[in-house]
């Protein structure tokens, strides 16, 4: 380390803030700040192909890919998130040890479910007993990362449908008469066509996503809002070598402003992307949004 | 059956604001067990969704006509409240304000009520609301037809008048379906 921090009880206060802020734990909470940053990079795309994914199911010919489609994001649509993260966290990973119950362990006899508890087989456990603190992170972690995507990306789809339904007709019909076959019509009009009916509603779902990060907590993940507690909670100089009081106001602060400061950053960039997209396309709204 | 289902009401119906049987069965915990416990925590989504809602939606209308003032300072300050309740999580609002008010609650007494659930949590669910409203009323209002106001001003109306007979109502009308979608919103996260 830069500094001497040693003995912080004898060091003025610019370099005890310094040590302060830079000490073990402090280093844990700036992980955890990109935790929510690789979260929201990786949960993005994901949600967005699965988004795709599932209008092009709900827009097939075929009636029950059609059926499926609409159904998925119909349920989704229709239960509170907060409600789909509990669940799938624990579905995913009881499916998980239970699969691997079956297969790992075929001559176990008792009941899995014994009243409240889930029951499997020690090889079947997931992780399992021996691994690391890190590797229990890391699994929980990709089970939010995927939950997140479930959820947003049928969020997406939905917007994705709306935006396929949203293309012009006279364009499909402009596209058929030039003769193409309905799937290059799909590929080259509608598919093209569709993004900047869409782009207001993913932005909203953006903004969504941003603020539905800190439900990590509710999952038990080690994120920001858990470091916050933790490190503002008061101390006494018994169990650290930096005593305060309790400082979790502040602490929250910081997140309040970190939040505010990357939904107000998004919304910047949206607009600029927004004004760039809508540019010829002959909405009503578009010379306001070229002016601003 | 159905009669043991009406004592679990009895005992458990109310056990989420304080009332009947505090010890949670152990054993033979049925059907009706489970939906009256949750349907007893409901009695809260109830209180909150409804009082946030209600006192929110005449809130939001202030801060919309806040924002349109022509008065620079009243202007920027409602924007600010809307931005800040708009632009972060409800949840980092709600841990923030439970250590707001207990550091505030050292410093005066008056504020110990604030720090339980049921006046600080609606605060800021409240407060989230109307920011949230706020914003869809500001845009209600800035697109009502400028004829409309131009008429109101040549009818000689004053600006309460005009407010109550044509600009509420107005913004009434074209906020309504995007304001329930909100509202849905609002009572399924919680």
């Amino acid at each position: 380390m830069i500094f001497d921090c040693s003995s912080p009880d004898q060091l003025d206060r610019l370099m005890w803030s310094l040590c302060y802020l830079s000490n073990g734990k402090h280093i844990t909470f700036y992980y955890s700040i990109l935790k929510v940053l690789v979260l929201l990079a990786l949960a993005a795309p994901i949600s967005i192909g699965l988004g795709l994914f599932l209008a092009i199911l709900a827009k097939s010919d075929i009636s029950p890919l059609k059926l499926l489609g609409k159904f998925i994001i119909l349920i989704v649509r229709g239960i509170p998130d907060i409600a789909w993260f509990m669940f799938f966290v624990i579905a995913l990973d009881q499916g998980l040890e239970w699969v691997r119950h079956i297969t790992l362990c075929p001559d176990w006899t008792e009941p899995i479910r014994q009243g409240a508890d889930f029951l499997v087989c020690e090889k079947a456990k997931l992780p399992g007993n021996s691994s690391s603190e890190t590797i229990h992170e890391i699994y929980g972690f990709i089970l939010a990362i995927v939950t997140f995507s479930i959820i947003f990306g049928a969020f997406a789809g939905n917007i994705f449908y709306g935006a396929l339904e949203a293309v012009p007709k006279d364009q499909i019909e402009t596209a058929e008469a030039y003769g193409l076959n309905p799937r290059q019509i799909f590929w080259r009009i509608s598919f093209k066509q569709m993004w900047i009916y869409a782009l207001p509603g993913l932005s909203n779902l953006w903004m969504i996503l941003i603020k539905a990060t800190p439900l990590l907590f509710l999952l038990g993940i080690e994120d920001i809002v858990y470091w916050a507690r933790e490190l503002g909670g008061a101390k006494t100089p018994r169990f650290t070598e930096y005593p305060h009081g309790d400082w979790r106001l502040w602490y929250f602060l910081f997140l309040l402003i970190f939040y505010l400061t990357l939904t107000k950053l998004s919304e910047k960039v949206l607009d600029k992307l927004t004004r760039k997209l809508t540019y010829g396309m002959g909405f009503s709204g578009e010379n306001f949004l070229q002016r601003q | 059956m159905i009669l043991t289902c009406l004592e679990i009401i009895q005992d458990y119906g109310l056990r989420s604001i304080g009332l009947g049987e505090r010890v949670l069965p152990k054993t033979d915990i049925t059907i009706c067990h489970q939906a009256t416990l949750i349907g007893s925590g409901m009695l809260w989504n109830i209180y909150f969704g409804v009082l946030a809602l209600i006192l929110g939606f005449f809130f939001a209308i202030l801060l919309s006509l806040g924002r349109r003032s022509d008065h620079q300072i009243v202007s920027y300050l409602c924007d600010t409240f809307i931005l800040i309740f708009r632009g972060t999580p409800l949840f980092i609002q709600f841990f923030f304000a439970y250590f707001l008010f207990l550091s505030l609650k050292k410093a005066f007494p008056v504020f110990d009520p604030f720090t339980s659930a049921w006046l600080g949590a609606l605060i800021i669910l409240f407060f989230n609301t109307s920011a949230y409203s706020a914003n869809i009323f500001y845009g209600a209002l800035v697109a009502i037809p400028r004829g409309e106001i131009d008429a109101s001003d040549s009818f000689g109306m004053s600006n309460w008048q005009k407010f109550r007979s044509i600009e509420f109502r107005q913004m009434l009308r074209l906020a309504w379906h995007i304001l329930m979608r909100q509202y849905l919103c609002f009572m399924l996260p919680h």
